[in-house]
C-alpha cells in the first residue's frame, strides 16, 4: 500500500477507504502547509487553510480527472485559498514571530553545538524566506522544492509565465539581500 | 556571479525545506471527515436497484402465480431452457417443482452477476 500512486489512492478513497485518505494527507500535507504558510506567514492561518484544502478535495475527489496531475490540482486549490484569505487580511496583521519560523530538524547525528548552529542557520534562511512577498516565496518554493517548470507554476498560480519569471528573479534577489542583512545582524 | 547566486539560493531553499504543520492536523481532518455525512453520489445508481428489485419480484411472482401446467414446452421459458440444454438431474430438484428450480437458477444468476456489475461500475466511475 505504501507504493500506491495518488491516482490509486484516490480510487480507494472514492470507494470509501478513509485510510487511503490518511495516506494522501501524509503525502501532501507538508507542502500544502508550506504554500499556505509562505503566503499567510501565520501558523494558525496556514493550518486552517491546510485543513480546508483537504476537506475541499475530499468532497471534490469524484470530480477529479484522473489523467491530470493531482499535485497541480491540490497546489492550485491551496494557492487560491491562501491568496484569498491573505487578500482579506489587513496589511499590518501580517507579521511573523520567531516561534512560528522555528525549525525542528532531525539532527540526531550532529553533536549538540553543530546541531544548534545548523538549526540557527536553517532558522535564518526561513526568516529570510518569510521576508519575501507571498508570490515570490511560493514561486521559489515550487521552483526549487518541487522542481516545477515555469509553465506549471503559471498554471497553479494563474500568473502569466513572464510574471512568474519576474517573481523568480525578484525572489532570488530579495532572499539574497535578506540573508546578507541577517549575516550583518548576527 | 549570477549563476553562483542562483546556486546559493537553491541550496538555501533546499536547506530550509518544507514547513511542517502540527502533528495532530491529520487526525483533525480525518475526524471532520468521519463526522461529516459525505455527499458522494451512490456508486450503484438507485435506478439499477429498482430494476433489479422489480425483476426479482416479477420473476418470483411469475413462477408463483403461473400454474405449472400453464407453462407448456412451447412457452418462452421452456424454449430458453432447452436452448441451454438444462437438465435437472439432482435429487433435490427432481423432487421439487421445476418452476422453483428455474426460479433458483435465475436468482443464482442475479447473485453471481451482482459483484461483477458492481466492480465494473466502480472501475467505470473511477476511470
Amino acid at each position: 500500500m505504501g507504493d500506491d500512486s495518488d491516482v490509486s489512492l484516490i480510487k480507494k478513497i472514492i470507494r470509501g477507504n478513509n485510510q487511503a485518505f490518511g495516506m494522501l494527507i501524509d503525502r501532501h500535507q507538508d507542502f500544502v502547509y508550506t504554500i499556505a504558510f509562505r503566503i499567510l506567514k501565520s501558523k494558525e492561518d496556514a493550518e486552517e487553510i491546510t485543513q480546508d484544502v483537504f476537506l475541499k478535495i475530499y468532497d471534490a475527489l469524484p470530480t477529479f480527472k484522473m489523467e491530470s496531475k493531482f499535485t497541480t490540482w491540490i497546489y492550485t486549490i491551496t494557492y487560491r485559498a491562501a491568496i484569498s484569505k491573505w487578500r482579506k487580511q489587513p496589511e499590518d496583521s501580517i507579521s511573523i514571530s520567531d516561534a512560528e519560523i522555528e525549525y525542528t530538524m532531525d539532527t540526531q547525528s550532529l553533536n549538540p553545538l553543530s546541531q544548534l548552529e545548523e538549526e540557527d542557520r536553517i532558522n535564518q534562511i526561513r526568516a529570510g524566506i518569510n521576508e519575501l512577498g507571498s508570490n515570490e516565496a511560493v514561486v521559489l518554493s515550487l521552483y526549487y522544492l518541487k522542481e516545477l517548470k515555469i509553465k506549471e507554476i503559471a498554471e497553479i498560480t494563474g500568473i502569466s509565465e513572464s510574471n512568474i519569471k519576474v517573481h523568480l528573479h525578484r525572489g532570488r534577489k530579495n532572499l539574497y539581500h535578506a540573508m546578507q542583512h541577517q549575516k550583518q545582524l548576527s | 556571479m549570477k549563476n553562483k547566486n542562483a546556486d546559493l539560493i537553491q541550496t538555501w531553499m533546499l536547506e530550509a525545506g518544507t514547513d511542517r504543520p502540527s502533528k495532530n492536523l491529520k487526525y483533525q481532518i480525518l475526524e471532520k471527515i468521519e463526522n461529516k455525512s459525505v455527499g458522494y453520489r451512490p456508486v450503484i445508481p438507485p435506478l439499477f436497484w429498482k430494476i433489479t428489485g422489480i425483476g426479482l419480484l416479477g420473476t418470483f411472482l411469475y413462477f408463483l402465480l403461473t400454474p405449472a401446467k400453464a407453462i407448456s414446452p412451447s412457452s418462452w421459458l421452456m424454449k430458453y431452457s432447452h436452448f441451454f440444454k438444462i437438465d435437472f438431474n439432482f435429487i433435490l430438484i427432481n423432487n421439487t417443482s421445476p418452476l422453483w428450480a428455474y426460479a433458483l437458477l435465475i436468482f443464482s444468476i442475479y447473485v453471481y452477476l451482482f459483484p461483477i456489475v458492481i466492480r465494473w461500475w466502480n472501475n467505470r466511475l473511477a476511470s
